[in-house]
Parts: structure tokens; C-alpha cells; sequence
């Protein structure tokens, strides 16, 4: 061994202060959750009042609440996997598109949607400039996540990490936006759902700068 | 996994485990045994590279750093060696990217009607240039920069031991490199 490696080794460890292992990432993805949906939710409120509201419709419109369980779990699912990605260890190709798939059968099910709405068309709940709440609301979300992930966790792939965080942020406002704007399909194509789509670019570029650690 | 290699992962996963409570002769060993195996990983994996001491360090560095997000529930392997992959790499990049700009500085400098200025920047460049790229940041921001370790350790994502120990290996291979070439260190 040489005298820098033995003199570098000494010096981290005494630099070895006991530290706070990740624990299971579910627990950072639910805080995350929480914190994002909270501030995505009262962003929404503040911004604008919401004029309608489609909770109850889950109970009587079995297509309106597979979407919505489809959202909620594909929020979840991006989360988790952002937060795993964090972790260094090789992934199983599972890990990695598992988390994907409620994600790709709830945009899937919006695509549907084009020939088979849920509700009959209507403009009611429309809210001014509804894909720019999306991204303002959805930015928290990321900025939050981001701040946890590179403060506990270390990405080796800041890309993926930023982007899967991205999707994420800027799903919480696109889910919300089903129960209080507008629920016309082109509209939550155009509106809600592309919005999420910049949100998860933005990530992949912050995550690209300011995530990856190695 | 034959057995050399499961008695490793059973006691690096153990002592690493203990380490992340703060126990630092059982760190000193553990980092001693994984610079050993990185070095053979690197040698195996990326085949004969210069500046392999330091990619050895650099490695230690970031699984210093890295070292909270190991979870004793999962392999000890794995995780360390996705680590030292992506920080090669890293540095392999770097220090491709880095004589490329030493390539196309040279090209510019060749008009250049100050010889003895030139011949400064070029002697500076030039034993810079033998540095390892995390090393030429390192004195690019505590030298050039006036930044302070702690300053250049938050902005390098590392913590102040581990920048401290960065510039001071920074400045014993200046020191060696300059007496390689008789001048003065």
C-alpha cells in the first residue's frame, strides 16, 4: 500500500462518524409523497378555488376510478423507483420497468379515453392556463425530492433519477387536476398529462448537473 | 460465489455495518482490504491505466461518502463495485476530456508571439496535466480559486477530511512530478 493510500485511509477514517443508513426507501417515497402532494394540492387551491370536484364519482364511475387508482399507484411507482435509483447497486431489469408499468397503463387508459371519455364532454371546472399549475405546482415536488436524494441517497445515474422524480412531481398535479378542471381527454392529453412530460425532462436535466454522484 | 469470495462479502458486509455505526479501527481495516480489491477489480475490468493509485483512492473516497446508502440487508459486493465502476468511468472521462483540451489549446497556442509567457502557461499546463482530474480541481479551486477546503469540499460534494486528504495528495504528486524533472518543488 502506498503512503498517500494509507494516509487517505486514515484520514477517512477518522472522519467515520456513525450515519443514518436510507432504511426501506418506501419511507423516504411516502414523506416525499406527502410533502409534494401537500404543497401540489394547496398550490392549486391557492392559485385558483376549485369550482368542481369529482371525489364522489369514484364511487358511481368504475372507468374514473380505475384512472385514478391507475394515477395514485403510478405516482407512488415513479417515486419509489426515483428514490431506489438513489441506492448503488445493479438493478434487475424487473426493478427497473416494474415501477413503470402503472405509469404506461394510466397514460394508456387517458389514450383510450379519446374514443371512450368517462364523462360526457363539458367545460366544466375549466381553469385559467391549467397546464402552467402544473408545472408551477409539480417544480416543489422536484426541488423537494431532489434535496432528500442527494442528501441521503447517492445516484450513479442522475438522469434516470431526475427524470423518474420529474415524472412524479408533475403526476401529483396532473392526478389532481382530474377531480378539479376539466375532464375532457384531449384536454388532460394536452394539459395535465404533457406538462408531466417537461416536468420529467427538467428532472432529467437537473438530475444530470446536480444529482450524480460518483 | 466461491468461498473467498463469500467470506469477503460476509466480513465486509459485517465490518461495514459497524463502520456506519462509527467504529473506525473496523473502517481503517475495511477501507485497507477494499483498496486492495479495488485495485484488482480496476486492473481486471479496465485492463492496464495510468493514474491507477489515484483511481484507487478516488474510489475509496466516494464509498466513504457513499457508505450511509449500504444496507447490511443486501449484498456488500454489488453495491460496492457499481461505486467503483461509475467512478472510473467517470474519471477515465475526465482525463480523456482533459487532454483533448490540452490537444486544442497546444493548436492555438502555436501562433502565439509572447515565447516566454507561453512557455509558462505550458510548464504549468503540462504538470497539471499529469495530475488526476479530481486533483487538478481540487488545486484549481484551493490554489487558482481561493477557495477554502471547506468552501471547495461543499462544492465538491465531499467532506472536509476527504478534500483535505485530496489536496494534500494533489500536492505531493506536484512535489513528486517537479522533482522528477529538477525543478524546484
Amino acid at each position: 500500500m502506498t503512503d498517500t493510500r494509507r494516509t487517505l485511509i486514515s484520514a477517512l477514517a477518522a472522519d467515520a462518524q456513525p450515519v443514518q443508513r436510507p432504511g426501506r426507501t418506501g419511507r423516504m417515497t411516502l414523506a416525499w409523497l406527502a410533502a409534494a402532494g401537500a404543497l401540489a394540492i394547496t398550490g392549486l387551491l391557492l392559485h385558483a378555488p376549485a369550482t368542481v370536484f369529482r371525489g364522489p364519482l369514484l364511487l358511481t364511475s368504475a372507468q374514473f376510478l380505475l384512472e385514478s387508482v391507475l394515477g395514485t399507484l403510478a405516482i407512488l411507482c415513479l417515486g419509489l423507483a426515483a428514490f431506489r435509483s438513489g441506492i448503488p447497486a445493479p438493478p434487475s431489469r424487473r426493478a427497473i420497468w416494474l415501477p413503470l408499468l402503472p405509469f404506461v397503463a394510466w397514460l394508456a387508459l387517458h389514450v383510450v379515453e379519446l374514443w371512450h371519455p368517462t364523462f360526457e364532454a363539458s367545460m366544466v371546472g375549466k381553469r385559467l392556463h391549467c397546464w402552467l399549475e402544473v408545472l408551477a405546482v409539480g417544480l416543489p415536488g422536484l426541488v423537494i425530492g431532489c434535496y432528500a436524494i442527494r442528501r441521503r441517497l447517492w445516484p450513479l445515474r442522475g438522469r434516470r433519477t431526475g427524470a423518474l422524480l420529474g415524472l412524479a412531481s408533475g403526476a401529483l398535479p396532473a392526478l389532481a387536476m382530474q377531480f378539479i378542471c376539466i375532464h375532457e381527454p384531449q384536454h388532460i392529453l394536452a394539459f395535465h398529462l404533457a406538462p408531466m412530460g417537461v416536468l420529467g425532462l427538467v428532472g432529467a436535466v437537473v438530475g444530470a448537473r446536480l444529482l450524480r454522484r460518483s | 460465489m466461491n468461498k473467498r469470495f463469500l467470506d469477503d462479502e460476509v466480513r465486509w458486509a459485517d465490518w461495514m455495518a459497524r463502520a456506519q455505526a462509527g467504529d473506525r479501527a473496523v473502517y481503517e481495516t475495511l477501507l485497507a482490504e477494499l483498496g486492495v480489491a479495488i485495485e484488482t477489480y480496476i486492473r481486471v475490468r479496465f485492463g492496464p491505466i495510468d493514474a491507477l493509485e489515484d483511481c484507487v483512492q478516488e474510489c475509496l473516497i466516494a464509498v466513504h461518502a457513499a457508505r450511509q446508502t449500504y444496507d447490511p440487508r443486501r449484498l456488500f459486493r454489488p453495491w460496492l463495485f457499481t461505486i467503483v465502476r461509475h467512478r472510473t468511468i467517470d474519471l477515465l472521462r475526465q482525463r480523456r476530456t482533459w487532454l483533448s483540451m490540452l490537444d486544442a489549446f497546444g493548436a492555438e497556442a502555436q501562433g502565439d508571439e509572447q515565447p516566454d509567457r507561453l512557455l509558462r502557461q505550458i510548464d504549468g499546463v503540462r504538470i497539471l496535466e499529469q495530475l488526476s482530474p479530481d486533483h487538478r480541481e481540487m488545486i484549481a479551486l484551493s490554489k487558482y480559486g481561493g477557495y477554502t477546503t471547506a468552501e471547495a469540499a461543499d462544492y465538491l460534494g465531499i467532506t472536509e477530511s476527504a478534500a483535505k486528504a485530496r489536496l494534500l495528495r494533489a500536492l505531493a504528486a506536484i512535489r513528486t512530478l517537479l522533482e522528477a524533472e529538477g525543478l524546484p518543488a
